[in-house]
């Protein structure tokens, strides 16, 4: 079947995918004429309209083989990266790996709900987590999911997590902008897989009080002419210290890159597996940063704080320059954490409120160096209501439970 | 109808279904403590370029309760030990076609560290040792018996009538390669039974975890109401896994089978009273009633482990919950035999579910109690 509509789709603040659809017919030079109010897309505060730059190459939709997805940047109204443009913000920090010499590879592991649409009920209640015979009835829609790979998500498994009706989808990893490319594409399919299905799927990092948080761990390495720079031959190298180190130098004052709702923030509770403090060790699950350091292949350094409606781009560009300014800065990691995290009580807690990260995210030069100085302002402005209203005890969030 | 799939055949048939694109799904399964069947849906053609490579699993898994609820006094993995991965570690002799949902297919994994040495509450691996010790590995049937209040399905049930989901699971293990022998109902209908001829030990609990895990999937594909749970009403005879094999009873067999009892029924509700397991024996073959929620793998070895353990047991055999409890715990020679860190654990998991059983107010206390005072 040939491709009649080509859908242009960028990121928006949050990561959701937003797309403009063009006739085939026109080619997507047609992107040039499209005007975006960036407030459409999140970034009240940002200079405007924007414009659309396709990738090279799309794919076509595994929902409708008569369309074709064409990922996009954004440009600003000189015609320059627009500060709206997530995806370029992550382009900046693999450039400054790629300076290095460093080829970064990144797989992200998220979690989401197959809810009731009507009264947004987990679509059961109980908890199977890994439950072969629990996950059956969803099948219809997973094996879609798991089917993704030709359109760019390439899917490994699936598996029911820690809550009733919750899901986790393990993706390959691969080069880091094609991976949370991957991430921002499943979101957007799986949501609209289930909705095929009748029911609604949730990434939103908590679908309610009494059930687990849903979240983004992000698989990260990187890769130069002598192989895997994180492994020595033994375990972790002093390459792959220096940017542990800076992962938890900066996993604090860049919280709002990875919670940016104070529902993200509920997901930090004892017990949750949802880090509380800045601590890293081996294959600790009560731990923010886990080391797996098992062979050049799979050494990985995975970040466990982020929510699963995360934006992808924000929150690896945040992780990788904070890797690399440890790494280059060649800083050692504080003492590793052994035993029950959430008991030890003498690690740097990570903040627990809204409030509380953006106002650590406010004074950060580090986050200025990730978003640029116009981005890091109005993130902070557009975040300020909505820790207002945490503060002032008014339930000022919009209803999320549909968002992703 | 294929009734029977050598492991071999299986993978080349899988790569055959992979290659026509008839294979989606490969399911990379592990029975927990309570052999309920937990594990990870991988894409076909990963499973492929990945079958050697074990997948990472938390491991609490393997000692969490029949609810998926972790506690700190399981010693194995708690938050002190930071809930680290295990590792389902594919056994390539396993592979074989879901007949009851095409385009899948599952095999079964051991669960093993970070080094690849089995768990020492892996209960894969628990059998395996046990069958080593023992000397037993003989031919096993086992029979699921398998709970279905389904009025519209009593009503169906007729001889030479057929039902299309009985008929979609048996159809559906057959072609799966597992040893089906027969299907059969009780009186009134409202127990199924599956019964799965001679495997080895290993094969045998294998294809009952995967026939019960099958009937329950299906069932609750196709609306039925069906269920493992030994017991629906208060004086109903508890649903049994049967497991038969070639054996004489030997002196202090019934001792013995008391001290592994909560292998064999590891839940409370297989209790009615202090009854014994229906215990049979005869032409040389012995036969135990194992609960229908019982872990096949741990069943079977309990009573391979009091088929062939020391002469004589530990004394005289109570078969309520809490004595069968204290009796394991108390086993030294079934600590030996499995390990004390299993034991440890499999009391704990018991003494917390008795005593979660225990705090709760039910219905029938409410009715009984309300008009007191």
């Amino acid at each position: 079947m040939s491709i009649e509509w080509v859908d242009l789709s960028a990121p928006d603040r949050s990561g959701r995918l937003r797309y403009f659809s063009v006739p085939a017919s026109g080619g997507v030079e047609a992107a040039a004429s499209i005007r975006v109010d960036p407030a459409a897309l999140g970034w009240d505060g940002l200079d405007g309209p924007l414009t659309l730059e396709p990738d090279e190459h799309g794919h076509v939709s595994p929902l409708d083989s008569r369309r074709e997805v064409r990922l996009c940047r954004l440009l600003g109204p000189d015609g320059g990266l627009s500060p709206a443009c997530t995806r370029s913000v992550l382009d900046r920090a693999l450039g400054e790996a790629a300076g290095l010499g460093h080829e970064v590879i990144a797989a992200g592991e998220i979690e989401c709900y197959l809810l009731d649409p009507e009264d947004r009920s987990p679509v059961y209640e109980s908890i199977e987590n890994y439950g072969i015979v629990a996950g059956a009835p969803y099948e219809g829609i997973m094996r879609q999911v798991r089917a993704l790979g030709p359109a760019g998500v390439p899917v490994m498994a699936s598996n029911p997590e820690y809550g009733g009706g919750q899901f986790e989808i393990n993706l390959h990893h691969g080069p880091a902008l094609a991976a949370m490319d991957a991430v921002a594409l499943l979101r957007s399919y799986v949501g609209a897989i289930a909705a095929r299905h009748g029911l609604l799927a949730s990434f939103v990092a908590k679908p309610a009080p009494d059930l687990s948080g849903s979240g983004l761990h992000v698989h990260q390495s990187l890769w130069g002419p002598d192989g895997n720079m994180f492994w020595d031959g033994q375990g972790l190298s002093r390459a792959g210290r220096g940017y542990l180190a800076g992962l938890l130098n900066g996993i604090a004052e860049l919280a709002p890159l990875g919670s940016s709702t104070t529902i993200s923030y509920t997901r930090r509770t004892d017990g949750s597996f949802c880090p509380m403090n800045v601590s890293w060790g081996g294959d600790n699950r009560t731990l923010a940063v886990r080391v797996l350091d098992e062979d050049e292949n799979a050494t990985r350094i995975e970040q466990r704080d982020a929510a699963a409606d995360a934006n992808p781009y924000l929150v690896l560009a945040g992780q990788l320059k904070a890797g690399l300014d440890g790494m280059t800065g060649n800083l050692e990691p504080p003492p590793e954490t052994e035993g029950n995290a959430y008991a030890n009580r003498d690690l740097p807690p990570l903040p627990r409120t809204l409030p509380d990260a953006l106002d650590l995210f406010r004074g950060s030069d580090l986050a200025i160096s990730v978003l640029g100085e116009e981005a890091h302002s109005a993130y902070c402005a557009i975040l300020e209501p909505e820790a207002e209203a945490f503060l002032s005890g008014r339930p000022a969030e919009p209803d999320r439970w549909g968002a992703w | 109808m294929k009734t029977d799939v050598t492991a071999e055949a299986a993978w080349a048939e899988f790569e055959c279904d992979l290659e026509a694109g008839r294979a989606h799904t490969v399911r990379v399964c592990f029975p927990d403590h309570y052999g309920v069947l937990r594990g990870r849906r991988l894409t076909a053609g990963h499973f492929a370029s990945s079958s050697r490579t074990p997948q990472a699993f938390c491991d609490g898994a393997m000692v969490w309760d029949i609810r998926c609820d972790i506690f700190e006094e399981a010693d194995f993995s708690n938050y002190r030990t930071g809930y680290p991965d295990l590792y389902a570690r594919p056994d390539p002799g396993t592979l074989r076609p879901c007949g009851w949902s095409p385009g899948e297919y599952a095999i079964m994994a051991d669960a093993c560290d970070a080094h690849g040495q089995p768990l020492a509450v892996d209960p894969r691996s628990l059998l395996r040792k046990v069958v080593d010790d023992s000397g037993l590995d003989r031919p096993i049937t086992v029979a699921i018996e398998l709970q279905v209040p389904d009025p519209g399905l009593k009503a169906a049930l007729a001889p030479g009538a057929s039902h299309e989901f009985v008929d979609t699971l048996a159809q559906g293990l057959a072609a799966s390669g597992l040893p089906l022998g027969s299907v059969a109902w009780d009186r009134d209908r409202s127990l199924l039974t599956l019964t799965l001829q001679n495997g080895d030990p290993l094969a045998a609990a294998d294809a009952a975890v995967l026939s019960r895990s099958a009937a329950r999937e299906l069932s609750k594909q196709m609306e039925v109401d069906l269920s493992a749970i030994p017991r629906l009403e208060t004086d109903a005879r508890p649903a049994c896994l049967r497991i038969s094999l070639e054996s004489e009873r030997g002196r202090g067999f019934e001792e013995r089978l008391s001290d592994t009892g909560l292998l064999l029924r590891p839940l409370p509700l297989a209790y009615r009273g202090d009854e014994a397991p229906e215990v049979t024996i005869g032409d040389g073959r012995l036969e135990v009633g194992a609960s229908s929620d019982a872990n096949p793998y741990l069943a079977i070895a309990a009573v391979l482990m009091a088929a062939t353990g020391p002469e004589a047991g530990t004394g005289a055999a109570a078969w309520t919950y809490a004595a069968v409890i204290d009796r394991f715990a108390a086993s030294e020679w079934v600590a030996e035999r499995l390990s004390p860190l299993f034991v440890h654990d499999a009391v704990a998991l018991a003494r917390r579910e008795l005593g979660l059983r225990e705090a709760r107010i039910t219905q029938w206390d409410l009715d009984r109690y309300r008009e007191c005072g």
